[in-house]
Protein backbone atom coordinates (compact mmCIF):
# COMPACT_ATOMS: atom_id res chain seq x y z
CA UNK A 1 0.00 0.00 0.00
CA UNK A 2 1.15 3.77 -1.29
CA UNK A 3 2.26 5.18 2.38
CA UNK A 4 0.36 8.38 2.82
CA UNK A 5 2.93 10.79 3.71
CA UNK A 6 3.08 10.82 -0.09
CA UNK A 7 0.22 12.90 -0.54
CA UNK A 8 1.75 15.94 -0.46
CA UNK A 9 4.11 14.97 -3.31
CA UNK A 10 1.72 13.38 -5.20
CA UNK A 11 -0.83 16.27 -5.00
CA UNK A 12 1.96 18.91 -6.14
CA UNK A 13 3.06 16.63 -8.76
CA UNK A 14 -0.67 16.84 -10.14
CA UNK A 15 -0.72 19.90 -12.25
CA UNK A 16 2.53 18.53 -13.89
CA UNK A 17 1.20 15.77 -14.49
CA UNK A 18 -1.33 17.15 -16.82
CA UNK A 19 1.49 18.66 -19.85
CA UNK A 20 3.19 15.21 -19.42
CA UNK A 21 2.55 13.16 -22.16
CA UNK A 22 0.45 9.82 -21.81
CA UNK A 23 2.96 6.81 -20.09
CA UNK A 24 2.47 3.55 -21.43
CA UNK A 25 0.84 1.42 -19.59
CA UNK A 26 3.16 -0.66 -17.33
CA UNK A 27 0.69 -3.48 -17.47
CA UNK A 28 0.10 -3.85 -21.17
CA UNK A 29 2.27 -6.96 -21.79
CA UNK A 30 0.44 -8.28 -19.24
CA UNK A 31 -2.69 -7.69 -20.18
CA UNK A 32 -2.01 -8.59 -23.59
CA UNK A 33 -0.97 -11.99 -22.94
CA UNK A 34 -4.19 -12.46 -20.50
CA UNK A 35 -6.44 -11.46 -23.40
CA UNK A 36 -4.76 -14.05 -25.55
CA UNK A 37 -5.61 -16.96 -22.82
CA UNK A 38 -2.55 -17.07 -21.05
CA UNK A 39 -3.51 -17.07 -17.27
CA UNK A 40 -0.30 -16.89 -15.44
CA UNK A 41 -0.31 -13.44 -16.68
CA UNK A 42 -3.45 -12.57 -15.41
CA UNK A 43 -2.59 -14.17 -11.82
CA UNK A 44 0.51 -11.86 -12.34
CA UNK A 45 -1.80 -9.11 -12.63
CA UNK A 46 -3.72 -10.31 -9.35
CA UNK A 47 -0.59 -10.53 -7.27
CA UNK A 48 0.16 -7.47 -8.42
CA UNK A 49 -3.26 -5.56 -7.48
CA UNK A 50 -4.33 -7.81 -4.30
CA UNK A 51 -3.03 -5.58 -1.70
CA UNK A 52 -4.03 -1.89 -3.27
CA UNK A 53 -7.62 -3.49 -4.11
CA UNK A 54 -7.63 -4.96 -0.60
CA UNK A 55 -6.86 -1.79 1.07
CA UNK A 56 -9.67 0.21 -0.79
CA UNK A 57 -12.26 -2.61 -0.32
CA UNK A 58 -11.25 -3.03 3.28
CA UNK A 59 -11.45 0.22 4.41
CA UNK A 60 -14.46 0.82 2.64
CA UNK A 61 -16.59 -2.47 4.04
CA UNK A 62 -14.58 -2.57 7.07
CA UNK A 63 -15.37 -6.31 7.29
CA UNK A 64 -12.29 -8.89 6.26
CA UNK A 65 -14.85 -11.93 4.71
CA UNK A 66 -16.80 -9.52 3.20
CA UNK A 67 -13.90 -8.05 1.51
CA UNK A 68 -12.31 -10.99 0.21
CA UNK A 69 -15.39 -12.35 -1.61
CA UNK A 70 -15.56 -8.85 -3.06
CA UNK A 71 -11.93 -9.03 -3.87
CA UNK A 72 -12.86 -12.69 -5.65
CA UNK A 73 -15.61 -11.05 -7.56
CA UNK A 74 -13.44 -8.17 -8.79
CA UNK A 75 -10.95 -10.68 -10.36
CA UNK A 76 -13.60 -13.27 -11.84
CA UNK A 77 -15.20 -9.94 -13.46
CA UNK A 78 -11.88 -8.76 -14.76
CA UNK A 79 -11.06 -11.64 -15.84
CA UNK A 80 -14.14 -11.81 -17.80
CA UNK A 81 -14.26 -8.20 -18.75
CA UNK A 82 -10.83 -7.93 -20.28
CA UNK A 83 -11.68 -8.35 -23.71
CA UNK A 84 -13.83 -5.72 -23.80
CA UNK A 85 -11.00 -3.64 -22.15
CA UNK A 86 -9.60 -1.32 -24.93
CA UNK A 87 -6.66 0.16 -23.29
CA UNK A 88 -8.20 3.92 -23.06
CA UNK A 89 -7.25 4.33 -19.53
CA UNK A 90 -4.47 2.20 -17.49
CA UNK A 91 -5.23 -1.26 -16.70
CA UNK A 92 -4.74 0.19 -12.81
CA UNK A 93 -7.39 2.92 -13.39
CA UNK A 94 -9.90 0.27 -14.98
CA UNK A 95 -9.61 -2.81 -12.41
CA UNK A 96 -9.99 0.27 -9.83
CA UNK A 97 -13.49 1.20 -10.99
CA UNK A 98 -14.52 -2.06 -11.26
CA UNK A 99 -13.49 -2.81 -7.11
CA UNK A 100 -14.75 0.44 -6.75
CA UNK A 101 -18.49 0.17 -8.04
CA UNK A 102 -18.51 -3.64 -6.77
CA UNK A 103 -17.79 -2.42 -3.31
CA UNK A 104 -20.57 0.81 -3.53
CA UNK A 105 -22.95 -1.97 -5.42
CA UNK A 106 -22.27 -4.42 -2.33
CA UNK A 107 -22.74 -1.37 0.34
CA UNK A 108 -26.15 -0.44 -1.36
CA UNK A 109 -27.38 -3.66 -0.98
CA UNK A 110 -25.65 -4.51 2.69
CA UNK A 111 -27.66 -1.07 4.02
CA UNK A 112 -27.57 -0.39 7.37
CA UNK A 113 -26.64 -3.95 8.43
CA UNK A 114 -22.65 -2.92 9.13
CA UNK A 115 -20.87 -5.64 11.13
CA UNK A 116 -17.25 -4.87 11.83
CA UNK A 117 -14.31 -7.19 11.48
CA UNK A 118 -11.05 -5.72 11.59
CA UNK A 119 -7.69 -6.71 10.71
CA UNK A 120 -5.19 -6.95 13.52
CA UNK A 121 -3.47 -3.53 13.52
CA UNK A 122 0.30 -4.20 12.84
CA UNK A 123 2.69 -3.33 15.63
CA UNK A 124 4.39 -0.79 12.93
CA UNK A 125 2.38 1.99 14.06
CA UNK A 126 3.60 2.38 17.46
CA UNK A 127 6.57 4.27 16.03
CA UNK A 128 4.22 6.65 13.78
CA UNK A 129 4.29 10.28 14.79
CA UNK A 130 0.50 10.58 14.27
CA UNK A 131 -0.09 7.31 16.69
CA UNK A 132 2.39 8.74 19.49
CA UNK A 133 0.46 12.03 19.00
CA UNK A 134 -2.90 10.76 19.38
CA UNK A 135 -2.26 7.93 22.35
CA UNK A 136 0.36 10.19 23.93
CA UNK A 137 -2.59 11.70 26.93
CA UNK A 138 -4.50 9.05 26.76
CA UNK A 139 -4.86 5.24 28.52
CA UNK A 140 -0.75 4.24 29.08
CA UNK A 141 -1.55 1.28 27.94
CA UNK A 142 -0.84 0.77 24.83
CA UNK A 143 -2.32 -2.03 23.52
CA UNK A 144 -5.74 -0.82 24.60
CA UNK A 145 -5.33 2.42 22.67
CA UNK A 146 -4.82 0.74 19.99
CA UNK A 147 -7.58 -1.47 19.38
CA UNK A 148 -9.63 1.37 20.92
CA UNK A 149 -8.30 3.90 18.38
CA UNK A 150 -8.97 1.26 15.54
CA UNK A 151 -12.53 1.11 16.84
CA UNK A 152 -13.72 4.72 16.61
CA UNK A 153 -11.44 5.11 13.27
CA UNK A 154 -13.85 2.30 11.33
CA UNK A 155 -16.95 3.63 13.35
CA UNK A 156 -16.02 7.29 11.59
CA UNK A 157 -15.46 6.10 8.69
CA UNK A 158 -18.47 3.74 8.84
CA UNK A 159 -20.78 7.08 9.77
CA UNK A 160 -19.46 8.70 6.35
CA UNK A 161 -21.42 8.01 3.03
CA UNK A 162 -20.38 5.62 0.91
CA UNK A 163 -19.41 7.91 -1.60
CA UNK A 164 -17.57 10.02 0.61
CA UNK A 165 -16.20 7.01 2.26
CA UNK A 166 -14.57 6.04 -0.97
CA UNK A 167 -12.83 9.16 -1.65
CA UNK A 168 -11.09 9.45 2.01
CA UNK A 169 -9.91 6.09 1.54
CA UNK A 170 -8.00 7.18 -2.03
CA UNK A 171 -7.25 9.87 -0.75
CA UNK A 172 -6.15 9.78 2.38
CA UNK A 173 -5.41 6.05 3.33
CA UNK A 174 -4.39 4.81 0.14
CA UNK A 175 -2.41 8.43 -1.09
CA UNK A 176 -3.64 8.64 -4.31
CA UNK A 177 -4.26 12.25 -6.20
CA UNK A 178 -7.30 13.70 -6.99
CA UNK A 179 -7.00 13.63 -10.93
CA UNK A 180 -6.63 9.58 -10.53
CA UNK A 181 -9.94 9.53 -7.96
CA UNK A 182 -11.88 11.76 -10.66
CA UNK A 183 -11.09 8.90 -13.28
CA UNK A 184 -11.58 5.68 -11.47
CA UNK A 185 -15.30 7.25 -9.94
CA UNK A 186 -15.77 9.14 -13.33
CA UNK A 187 -16.64 12.58 -11.65
CA UNK A 188 -14.99 16.04 -11.88
CA UNK A 189 -11.71 16.61 -9.68
CA UNK A 190 -14.15 19.44 -7.85
CA UNK A 191 -16.54 17.15 -7.47
CA UNK A 192 -13.71 14.77 -5.25
CA UNK A 193 -12.41 18.04 -3.55
CA UNK A 194 -15.96 18.60 -2.15
CA UNK A 195 -16.36 15.20 -1.04
CA UNK A 196 -13.03 15.04 0.59
CA UNK A 197 -14.51 18.97 2.40
CA UNK A 198 -16.98 17.66 3.84
CA UNK A 199 -16.13 14.30 4.84
CA UNK A 200 -13.04 15.49 6.66
CA UNK A 201 -15.41 17.97 8.65
CA UNK A 202 -17.55 15.06 9.36
CA UNK A 203 -14.60 13.41 10.75
CA UNK A 204 -13.21 16.21 12.51
CA UNK A 205 -16.30 15.74 14.83
CA UNK A 206 -16.36 11.82 14.92
CA UNK A 207 -13.03 12.05 16.12
CA UNK A 208 -12.75 14.77 18.41
CA UNK A 209 -11.64 13.41 21.54
CA UNK A 210 -8.59 12.16 19.69
CA UNK A 211 -7.25 15.00 17.69
CA UNK A 212 -4.78 17.41 19.14
CA UNK B 1 -7.74 25.41 19.10
CA UNK B 2 -7.48 21.95 17.31
CA UNK B 3 -5.47 21.18 14.46
CA UNK B 4 -8.36 20.70 11.40
CA UNK B 5 -5.86 17.92 9.41
CA UNK B 6 -5.70 16.35 12.58
CA UNK B 7 -8.64 14.13 11.57
CA UNK B 8 -7.36 13.64 8.12
CA UNK B 9 -3.74 12.17 9.99
CA UNK B 10 -5.68 9.59 12.25
CA UNK B 11 -7.46 8.26 9.31
CA UNK B 12 -4.03 7.46 7.47
CA UNK B 13 -3.64 5.18 10.51
CA UNK B 14 -6.36 2.99 9.26
CA UNK B 15 -3.35 1.55 6.60
CA UNK B 16 -2.04 -0.52 9.50
CA UNK B 17 -4.92 -2.75 9.40
CA UNK B 18 -3.30 -5.23 7.14
CA UNK B 19 -4.54 -8.89 6.78
CA UNK B 20 -1.13 -10.41 6.60
CA UNK B 21 1.24 -11.67 3.85
CA UNK B 22 -0.04 -15.12 4.21
CA UNK B 23 -3.71 -14.08 3.62
CA UNK B 24 -2.60 -13.06 0.19
CA UNK B 25 -1.11 -15.86 -1.00
CA UNK B 26 -3.81 -17.88 0.54
CA UNK B 27 -5.99 -15.67 -1.79
CA UNK B 28 -4.13 -16.32 -5.01
CA UNK B 29 -4.70 -19.57 -4.42
CA UNK B 30 -8.27 -19.58 -4.12
CA UNK B 31 -8.75 -16.95 -7.29
CA UNK B 32 -6.49 -19.35 -9.00
CA UNK B 33 -8.72 -22.60 -7.61
CA UNK B 34 -12.02 -20.53 -8.84
CA UNK B 35 -10.64 -19.69 -12.20
CA UNK B 36 -9.76 -23.15 -13.35
CA UNK B 37 -13.30 -24.48 -11.93
CA UNK B 38 -14.85 -21.59 -14.06
CA UNK B 39 -12.98 -22.84 -17.14
CA UNK B 40 -13.41 -26.31 -16.88
CA UNK B 41 -17.33 -25.05 -16.54
CA UNK B 42 -17.28 -23.48 -19.52
CA UNK B 43 -17.90 -25.53 -22.90
CA UNK B 44 -14.94 -25.27 -25.60
CA UNK B 45 -17.29 -23.65 -28.11
CA UNK B 46 -17.63 -20.95 -25.75
CA UNK B 47 -13.92 -20.74 -24.98
CA UNK B 48 -13.27 -20.98 -28.88
CA UNK B 49 -15.76 -18.22 -29.36
CA UNK B 50 -14.06 -15.73 -27.16
CA UNK B 51 -10.30 -16.49 -28.60
CA UNK B 52 -12.16 -15.67 -32.31
CA UNK B 53 -13.65 -12.15 -31.11
CA UNK B 54 -10.44 -11.06 -29.04
CA UNK B 55 -8.49 -12.01 -32.27
CA UNK B 56 -11.03 -9.71 -34.12
CA UNK B 57 -10.53 -6.68 -31.13
CA UNK B 58 -6.89 -6.79 -31.81
CA UNK B 59 -7.29 -6.20 -35.62
CA UNK B 60 -7.89 -2.32 -35.03
CA UNK B 61 -9.38 -0.78 -37.96
CA UNK B 62 -10.25 -3.66 -39.52
CA UNK B 63 -13.63 -4.38 -37.68
CA UNK B 64 -15.65 -4.48 -40.90
CA UNK B 65 -14.00 -7.95 -41.84
CA UNK B 66 -16.69 -9.32 -38.69
CA UNK B 67 -19.50 -8.80 -40.58
CA UNK B 68 -17.64 -9.84 -44.44
CA UNK B 69 -16.13 -12.71 -42.90
CA UNK B 70 -19.57 -13.74 -41.38
CA UNK B 71 -21.43 -12.51 -44.58
CA UNK B 72 -18.94 -14.69 -46.68
CA UNK B 73 -19.09 -18.08 -44.42
CA UNK B 74 -22.96 -17.84 -45.19
CA UNK B 75 -22.56 -17.39 -48.49
CA UNK B 76 -19.92 -20.23 -49.38
CA UNK B 77 -22.75 -22.08 -47.06
CA UNK B 78 -25.43 -21.49 -49.04
CA UNK B 79 -23.51 -22.97 -52.39
CA UNK B 80 -22.22 -25.65 -51.24
CA UNK B 81 -25.66 -26.80 -49.78
CA UNK B 82 -28.37 -25.45 -52.66
CA UNK B 83 -28.54 -28.58 -54.91
CA UNK B 84 -28.34 -28.12 -58.98
CA UNK B 85 -31.28 -29.22 -60.78
CA UNK B 86 -31.19 -32.02 -63.04
CA UNK B 87 -34.45 -32.25 -65.15
CA UNK B 88 -33.83 -36.25 -65.91
CA UNK B 89 -32.70 -36.97 -61.97
CA UNK B 90 -35.60 -38.79 -60.71
CA UNK B 91 -34.64 -37.31 -57.21
CA UNK B 92 -36.34 -33.42 -57.39
CA UNK B 93 -34.53 -30.97 -54.75
CA UNK B 94 -37.12 -30.40 -52.06
CA UNK B 95 -37.34 -27.01 -52.90
CA UNK B 96 -38.34 -27.46 -56.25
CA UNK B 97 -41.13 -30.08 -55.40
CA UNK B 98 -42.63 -27.97 -52.68
CA UNK B 99 -42.47 -24.64 -55.31
CA UNK B 100 -44.64 -26.97 -57.94
CA UNK B 101 -47.20 -28.48 -55.19
CA UNK B 102 -48.24 -25.50 -53.56
CA UNK B 103 -51.94 -25.08 -54.36
CA UNK B 104 -51.69 -27.35 -56.89
CA UNK B 105 -49.88 -25.07 -59.43
CA UNK B 106 -46.90 -26.07 -61.55
CA UNK B 107 -43.87 -24.58 -62.46
CA UNK B 108 -45.17 -23.34 -65.62
CA UNK B 109 -48.18 -21.79 -63.98
CA UNK B 110 -46.05 -19.88 -61.78
CA UNK B 111 -44.17 -18.32 -64.25
CA UNK B 112 -47.18 -16.97 -66.11
CA UNK B 113 -48.39 -15.49 -63.33
CA UNK B 114 -45.22 -13.82 -62.69
CA UNK B 115 -44.91 -12.16 -66.23
CA UNK B 116 -48.82 -10.93 -65.78
CA UNK B 117 -47.71 -9.29 -62.70
CA UNK B 118 -44.88 -7.68 -64.12
CA UNK B 119 -47.16 -6.50 -67.03
CA UNK B 120 -49.69 -5.06 -65.15
CA UNK B 121 -47.05 -2.93 -63.23
CA UNK B 122 -45.56 -1.15 -65.99
CA UNK B 123 -46.89 1.73 -66.42
CA UNK B 124 -49.25 2.04 -69.77
CA UNK B 125 -50.35 4.70 -72.03
CA UNK B 126 -51.19 4.99 -75.36
CA UNK B 127 -48.18 3.82 -76.64
CA UNK B 128 -47.19 6.47 -79.44
CA UNK B 129 -44.19 9.13 -78.66
CA UNK B 130 -45.38 11.89 -79.15
CA UNK B 131 -44.93 13.93 -82.11
CA UNK B 132 -45.59 17.16 -83.77
CA UNK B 133 -48.44 16.21 -85.58
CA UNK B 134 -50.49 14.12 -82.54
CA UNK B 135 -49.41 17.23 -80.29
CA UNK B 136 -49.17 16.95 -76.55
CA UNK B 137 -51.56 14.99 -75.39
CA UNK B 138 -54.93 16.16 -73.50
CA UNK B 139 -54.38 15.76 -69.79
CA UNK B 140 -50.75 16.22 -69.87
CA UNK B 141 -49.95 19.50 -70.27
CA UNK B 142 -49.25 19.84 -66.66
CA UNK B 143 -46.61 17.29 -66.75
CA UNK B 144 -43.74 19.35 -67.92
CA UNK B 145 -42.50 22.76 -67.23
CA UNK B 146 -43.71 25.20 -69.78
CA UNK B 147 -39.75 25.40 -71.32
CA UNK B 148 -39.67 21.33 -71.26
CA UNK B 149 -42.71 21.21 -73.38
CA UNK B 150 -41.44 23.06 -75.79
CA UNK B 151 -37.54 21.71 -76.71
CA UNK B 152 -39.79 18.23 -77.11
CA UNK B 153 -42.09 19.74 -79.80
CA UNK B 154 -38.72 20.63 -81.35
CA UNK B 155 -37.72 17.03 -81.66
Amino acid sequence: MEPASTNSVSQSQESSDARKPRRVDPDLDLVQRSRQGETAAFDQLVEKYTPKLYGLVYHMTSNHEDTNDILQDVFAKAYRSLKRFRGKSAFYTWIYSIATNMTLNFLKKRNRRRTMSLNDVDLAIENDKDFIEATSKSDPVREANISELQERLNMAMQQLSDDHRAVVTMFDIQGMPHAEISKILGVSEGTIRSRLFYAHRQLQTYLDDFRK
Amino acid sequence: MKDPDSAQRLVRLKRYETPGEEYFSSFMDEFKDRQRSEMLRRSSLSILAERVSVWFDEMHGAKWLVPAGAAAAIGIGVLVNVPTVDKNSPVQPILTGYAGTVNGATDSDIEKKEQEAIQLALPKRNGQIPTLESGVPKGSSNLLPAGLRGSIREL
